[in-house]
């Protein structure tokens, strides 16, 4: 496989019913055609192997820089798709060597692939994060307890105790605003799914990631969706960051196919 | 898509990197052809790694798979935290009571 510098592999971006319309650029900058079948259209682009075939893309995905700038040109070709119409996202780096392997799949999963799309019609992933305090934030904002003992030691005890109480108390309260939010969010939406917690990455002053969810939500009804966001006012310490539309890569199962 | 939605101020106090990752849709229901968004990496990231219909493309030296993925998606989030200087992000589902 190290033939010609210039040899290519096939990026596979979305599947969707509709072609590419005007230029759309891919990951390496090249124009993204369409691979069609069984009434639809794969977004593809001709990528070097020397850069985005083995070995190179595992060792390009370890840095930060490279894997940023794919992620977005990625991000940029399956939103075209979505502007043209309902739309499959496909993972990251999926390579094929030539057309008619591609041609072949949308062809023995078109069923399933026109199943998703239906899925999908009309509707929007938006995502809802809540952070909460960080634990020492929490302890910190914790009451002066009103005890004082002449041992400092006991002194110290309660001190701690209080503070313990107060995180709990803490917790709980925003434990249970997430359970109601996420209630109220999923009776708005079609689907929804929670993504991990400790995957994304708690930013400085963000505190502590709570909830982060995806939800699929019928165009037509986003404005409720969005006043169930802002339902209900949580416990100070508590934020939600409503972000969105995305592409619906929460929901791009086809059975058979996904893993998610 | 005529009826795509538009968000509207999210209740919670306003962040420069919340609000951009807030996309406007266009009157046609049509995402920006060249937005100069600056998506929060990390959302983007979480998706296009984890989520998006996993096919198994026919070259041997595919790599869309799942294990290989996870294992680039903690490198970069160790690569986040480092350039931010951040310490890791904590994994439970509450703080530690």
């Amino acid at each position: 496989m190290t033939g010609a510098r210039d040899a290519t592999c096939i990026w596979l971006y979305a599947v969707t019913r509709d072609p590419p319309e005007d230029e759309v650029r891919g990951v390496a900058g090249e124009p993204v055609r369409a691979i069609r079948e069984a009434g639809l259209a794969a977004y593809a682009g001709d990528v070097p192997t020397s850069e985005f075939g083995e070995p190179a893309v595992r060792r390009n995905l370890e840095s930060l820089d490279w894997l940023a700038g794919a992620a977005r040109a990625h991000d940029a070709v399956v939103r075209a798709a979505v502007a043209r119409g309902a739309t499959i996202p496909v993972r990251l780096v999926t390579l094929f060597s030539d057309d008619g392997s591609v041609r072949e799949l949308l062809r023995d999963r078109a069923s399933d692939f026109e199943a998703a799309l239906g899925r999908l019609d009309g509707r929007t992933e938006w995502g809802v994060k809540v952070y909460g305090a960080e634990p020492e934030q929490a302890e910190e904002q914790a009451p002066a307890s009103g005890e004082t003992a002449s041992n400092p030691g006991t002194s110290y005890l309660l001190r701690r105790r209080a503070a313990r109480i107060e995180r709990e108390r803490r917790v709980r309260a925003a434990t249970e605003h997430v359970d109601r939010l996420h209630a109220r969010l999923t009776a708005h939406s079609v689907a929804e799914r929670l993504h991990g917690l400790g995957g994304a990455v708690a930013r400085e002053g963000e505190g502590t990631l709570l909830l982060n969810g995806a939800y699929l939500v019928e165009n037509k009804r986003f404005a409720e969706f969005n006043d169930a966001v802002n339902a209900e006012r949580g416990p100070g310490d508590v934020r939600v960051q409503l972000t969105g539309p995305w592409p619906p890569y929460s929901f791009a199962y086809v059975p058979g196919l996904s893993d998610v | 898509m005529s009826d795509s939605p538009s968000p509207s101020e999210p209740r919670s106090e306003p962040r420069p990197d919340s609000r951009d990752a807030v996309l406007p849709v266009g009157a046609a229901g049509r995402y920006p052809e060249r937005p100069e968004r600056r998506l929060a990496l990390v959302d983007l990231l979480d998706r296009v790694l984890a989520g998006g219909v996993v096919l198994r493309g026919d070259l041997s030296l595919c790599i869309a798979d799942v294990e290989l993925v996870r294992v680039s998606l903690s490198a970069v989030v160790a690569s986040v935290s480092a350039l931010t200087d951040l310490a890791d992000a904590p994994d439970t589902e509450v703080p530690p009571t």
